[in-house]
């Protein structure tokens, strides 16, 4: 996971030594998160505009 | 005038119009009383009493001159610190924005309320750009709620659920993008209502993540609630989000029955590892109600993590560049899930909007038939403020995220809740959710107006601090 940093830093986004050890266990938490969502069953593509959300 | 201030805001405007006290008097005595109180509970990031006397003083000046204030005349209301008070700095709970200029000009939703009358005396503590759910905060401190102030308000409105829940004013505007009007109402036992998705205009509201944000109030009663609501209504020009929906009035409808309402209760996820005392409150909620069916959603975990990623992604982008130059001026709880945020791929936010359509689509079909559903709006009461797990179904789990279980689901795909307030153990209330269809405001406050009446539910007042 350390690489992440290196990836931050790629995009113009360091991440100080200070913070890293935390800002880790909240990615590790987040890409959780994540696996659930790329892991859900979806219907075919949708036609709707995605960021143009109307409850 | 402490008993009046005491009643709801459709009281006291009442009094004031009839010049049976002044809006100054209650002006007065609501600053008064703030500044004394908010040594415990830190609930006001800063109270307004030269420009609240002064528009106190216009409202008299008007009245003894014919002129009707409106719904609100000399109500004192709150509003938590991301909205702009014109010559107010919003500072969005963060030390970032401490700096900025003042606000030029007032915040939509409150020049609305301000145009019925009402006074604004303060704006309320939050978490760090609403990011949280306990209104803790590392710049400006913790709020306490006035139940027990070894207790959290929630968040991340807490500042405003605190203030009116201690009776310091009667109404405050609150935003709510995962659940923080929801969970604040709850922990405080107090109404909140977060409206539909583009329903009310954000336009003076300081963002957070533009795909959920909602703003609504907070009362001690659905009739402020919805009166509150209503004059907040109404598209926007200056906010291209806020859909051009005419003004649908909740309040004249409150007295109409509910009888022939389809309730129904939200099972699975909903309940899952609530504690017995919030399953007990949903069941008596359910029992009124006349709610003998229970719906269980699918793919409400997969929502919710959806949200909590689309929240993390977004947030992060708003603040992207003040992460690159002053990471250290953020409350490390929200500049490390920030920086995670930012390093989210892109692939995962395409397919939470996907998701969200899929979701809404469920609960759409759920609601051809059912008029209501109802869900605990936390697994729990008030956590204390130092504790840092949740019992969740007899495990630990982190206590911040956790919060909003219950809420998270539904904001994400933007229907209208109010959360309603019942007595719970020890002394602290717990929250239930009614939540209506996209639109359908005036039947989740008709529910809860009904609840009211037959003394279901209730606002407690606080044993934690005077009212």
């Amino acid at each position: 996971m350390d690489d992440i940093f290196e990836t931050a830093e790629r995009l113009g986004i360091p991440v100080p030594e200070a913070y890293r050890e935390t800002v880790l266990a909240n990615y590790e938490r987040l890409l959780q998160q994540a696996a659930l969502v790329m892991a859900a069953p979806l219907p075919d593509a949708q036609q709707d505009h995605l960021a143009d959300f109307v409850p | 005038m402490t008993d009046l201030l005491s009643r709801d805001a459709t009281a006291i405007a009442d009094a004031v119009r009839r010049q049976r006290i002044s809006a100054v008097s209650v002006t007065k005595t609501a600053l008064d009383r703030a500044a004394a109180a908010n040594a415990a509970l830190n609930a006001f990031s800063a109270l307004f009493p030269d420009a609240a006397l002064a528009a106190a003083a216009e409202i008299d000046r008007g009245i003894a001159q014919g002129i009707d204030p409106g719904p609100l005349a000399g109500v004192p209301v709150a509003a938590k610190n991301l909205f702009d008070i014109a010559g107010v700095t919003t500072l969005a709970g963060s030390k970032i924005l401490a700096d900025a200029p003042p606000a030029g000009r007032d915040a939509t939703v409150v020049a609305r309320l301000k145009a019925a009358g009402a006074v604004v005396i303060g704006a309320t503590h939050m978490d760090e750009f609403a990011y949280g759910f306990t209104t803790q905060n590392a710049h400006y401190g913790d709020t306490h709620n006035p139940h027990d102030l070894a207790r959290s308000a929630g968040g991340s409105s807490g500042g405003s659920a605190a203030a009116v829940a201690a009776r310091l004013v009667p109404v405050a505007l609150g935003s709510d993008t995962n659940g923080s009007i929801r969970v604040p109402a709850a922990f405080c036992g107090i109404f909140g209502l977060k409206p539909t998705l583009r329903r009310l205009s954000r336009a003076g509201a300081y963002p957070f993540v533009h795909e959920l944000d909602h703003v609504g109030p907070f009362a001690c009663s659905v009739r402020d609630l919805a009166l509150a609501y209503d004059l907040m209504q109404g598209p926007d020009a200056a906010d291209g989000f806020c859909l051009q929906r005419p003004v649908e009035p909740a309040w004249p409808t409150l007295d109409q029955p509910v009888s022939g309402l389809r309730a129904a209760v939200l099972d699975g996820w909903f309940v899952d590892g609530a504690e017995p005392a919030v399953l007990a409150a949903v069941a008596r909620v359910a029992d009124a109600l006349g709610a003998d069916r229970k719906v269980t959603l699918s793919g409400v975990a997969e929502a919710r993590a959806a949200a909590f990623c689309l929240t993390a992604a977004s947030g992060a982008a708003l603040h992207l560049d003040a992460l690159r130059a002053r990471p250290q001026d953020f409350d490390p709880a929200t500049r490390d899930r920030f920086f995670a945020g930012a390093l989210l791929p892109a692939s995962v936010i395409d397919r939470v909007r996907r998701l969200r359509l899929a979701f809404r689509d469920q609960l759409r079909a759920v609601f051809e038939t059912a008029d209501v559903l109802i869900a605990p709006a936390t697994p729990c009461a008030a956590p204390r403020l130092d504790q840092t797990t949740l019992m969740l179904g007899g495990s630990p789990v982190p206590l911040r995220p956790n919060v909003g279980l219950y809420t998270q689901p539904i904001s994400f795909i933007g229907l209208p809740v109010v959360t309603v307030p019942m007595a719970g153990p020890e002394g602290l209330p717990i929250g239930i959710q009614i939540i209506a269809p996209a639109w359908r405001e005036d039947v989740a406050l008709r529910v809860a107006a009904q609840l009211e009446r037959d003394v279901v539910v209730s606002a407690p007042d606080p044993k934690g601090i005077g009212a």
